[in-house]
């Protein structure tokens, strides 16, 4: 048992440990018991102190009384920012999910058939569902001025591509950053996901989290990158129509980009990957 | 998809000369190929391994297949791919296979002494393990070696042509098939015809009653000329074509050009795809919409 399984390894341990592969330290023992110095007796004063200024009823009256209510935003605000992004993130998903779902209800029920009336609509009617919809007009620029600019600047496209190197491109782009990426799903073995093309608004471990532009409303969604082919194209230039095509083998893409910067990726046995040949 | 992963190029050795005629009667064999309804076949150059090897790159491969088989890629609509075939006697004496491996599309080692037989087993980067199948195996093939093998992804392949010949390929032939198949466990072996001319092409019903009645079940006979098949063909253009099988160069949009079937469209040399634009921040994200006018 000295090996990990490699589904411990790839659900928990990179994710909590430094180096995955190695979980236990060997040097963790140490031979000598460490005595440390004690500071006086100062962190027990400063508990008993703490524990003076935790909240309780009579507490609580004392300083509604004395003090202004102006502090309360502020202490909001700040504690949303310190939430975990985590959370935050998969809140944020949750609810344009949420309110992409309303959205389809009130067209259906409405008989709206097109996305602008859709939008006035909702915007006068239900503001708070206007609030939390995706846009995807907003993650647009995302792509068209930071994305690709980064990774022409990376490749050093140039329109002459004469002198142009492929494989050391295929080196970067494997470690390059795909948020903002505009992809397609090529091939999958989820069939219904072939087709579908949007914006990369986060690229996790084991998800692509994509915007989609919508026919009636944008919508926010997982593709999962296992089993999953995508294909992108940088542009050579913005005036020109040609383009250079490359795609992503999801099941070896399994990374999140911050691991993924630094990484030797191995060849492996592809048995799992026929389905990107059969049709 | 049906594919043949063994169809001999007339060369023995880079010093050779390919006469017209050879050629000509390659090309007679493919059409054969095609007719029968193989879709992809890969044109096999053997060689010895301690031969010496150009070194520039273009010279590596003399099998040219855009400059002699375009026409008939285009016509038929096969899929040709270039495969080298090491002859591994004495390990010590060969080269490294990184520089021979860009400008072929498929590996395969053809172990003759039981030294090379180890090393390709064990530790050489290919994607096809063959016999000699005419001639005694070098040395017992042993479950674990072979298994360690086909583990890691390499397939093993059986030459179904050194059984149309003569009587004493023919027998060595069974035996040597029997003793793959018993080592192998009748996993990861894959098929190909070895056919020097039209008359020695099979097509998949032929091959499976022979192969059959040799010991490996049927569902593995189809198996072995299709999805194994593709399967080597797919581990050799990853090798080329992507990094690490991460990136791949090209890719399709109607699902039809994955790195496999692309063989036109990626530059062999620059390993990129230049293609017209088809992807816009301005289109509908979903395909079954985006095609609508």
């Amino acid at each position: 048992m000295d090996r990990t399984q490699t589904f411990v390894k790839e659900y928990l341990f990179t994710k909590c440990l430094e180096d995955a592969e190695k979980p236990i330290d060997e040097n963790r023992f140490q031979d000598t018991l460490l005595l440390l110095p004690t500071d006086g007796g100062l962190t027990s004063r400063l508990q008993r102190q703490r524990k003076k200024s935790k909240l309780n009823l009579g507490n609580l009256q004392k300083t509604s009384q004395s003090e202004a209510t102006n502090e309360e935003p502020e202490r909001r605000n700040y504690q949303r920012i310190n939430k975990n992004s985590k959370v935050a993130l998969r809140e944020y998903i949750n609810s344009c999910k949420k309110s992409t779902e309303k959205c389809l209800k009130l067209a259906h029920e409405n008989k709206i058939s097109e996305k602008a009336n859709l939008l006035h609509y909702i915007e006068e009617k239900h503001p708070t569902i206007y609030e939390s919809l995706p846009q995807y007009d907003s993650f647009v620029p995302m792509y068209k001025e930071l994305w690709v600019n980064y990774i022409r600047e990376l490749l050093n496209i140039t329109k002459n591509l004469k002198a142009f190197n492929g494989s050391s491109a295929l080196l970067k782009l494997s470690m390059a950053d795909y948020n903002g990426a505009l992809l397609r799903v090529t091939n999958s073995k989820n069939k219904t996901l072939v087709g579908i093309q949007g914006i990369v608004v986060w690229d996790s471990q084991k998800l692509f989290i994509m915007i989609v532009k919508g026919h009636l409303v944008d919508q926010i969604k997982c593709i999962p990158k296992k089993g999953t082919v995508f294909q992108f194209e940088i542009p050579i230039s913005d005036d020109c129509d040609s383009a250079l095509r490359y795609s992503i083998l999801g099941d070896r893409f399994k990374y999140r980009s911050v691991d993924r910067a630094g990484r030797k990726f191995k060849s492996r046995r592809c048995d799992d990957m026929l389905y990107y040949i059969q049709n | 998809m049906l594919v043949d992963l063994n169809v001999p190029w007339p060369q023995n050795s880079y010093a050779d000369k390919v006469t017209s005629q050879a050629i000509n009667n390659l090309t007679k064999t493919l059409t054969t190929m095609h007719i029968l309804g193989y879709t992809h076949i890969a044109i096999n150059f053997t060689v010895n391994h301690s031969e010496k090897f150009p070194k520039d790159i273009k010279m590596l491969n003399p099998i040219h297949i855009k400059e002699r088989f375009g026409v008939l890629m285009a016509n038929t609509g096969l899929k040709l791919y270039s495969r080298i075939t090491l002859i591994i006697d004495d390990p010590s004496k060969g080269q490294s296979l990184s520089k021979i491996s860009q400008a072929f599309d498929i590996v395969a080692a053809l172990p003759i002494s039981e030294k090379g037989l180890t090393l390709s087993t064990t530790n050489l980067d290919i994607d096809l393990l063959t016999f000699q199948y005419g001639s005694r195996l070098p040395t017992f093939l042993k479950h674990k070696s072979i298994c360690s093998c086909v583990n890691r992804g390499v397939k093993l392949e059986i030459v179904y042509g050194y059984a149309l010949r003569d009587v004493q390929a023919r027998r060595q032939f069974v035996s040597n098939v029997r003793s793959v198949i018993r080592s192998s466990r009748s996993r990861g072996i894959v098929i190909g015809s070895g056919a020097t001319s039209p008359l020695e092409c099979r097509n998949i019903l032929g091959v499976t009653s022979l192969i059959k009645n040799l010991g490996l079940p049927s569902d593995k006979c189809s198996k072995a000329m299709g999805e194994l098949a593709s399967l080597v063909l797919l581990n050799g253009r990853l090798r080329n074509k992507s990094h690490k099988q991460t990136i791949v160069a090209g890719g399709g949009d109607e699902g039809e050009d994955d790195v496999v079937n692309d063989v036109q469209g990626i530059d062999d040399i620059q390993t990129i795809k230049v293609v017209k634009r088809t992807m816009d921040p301005a289109q509908l994200g979903h395909a079954s919409k985006r095609h609508k006018p």
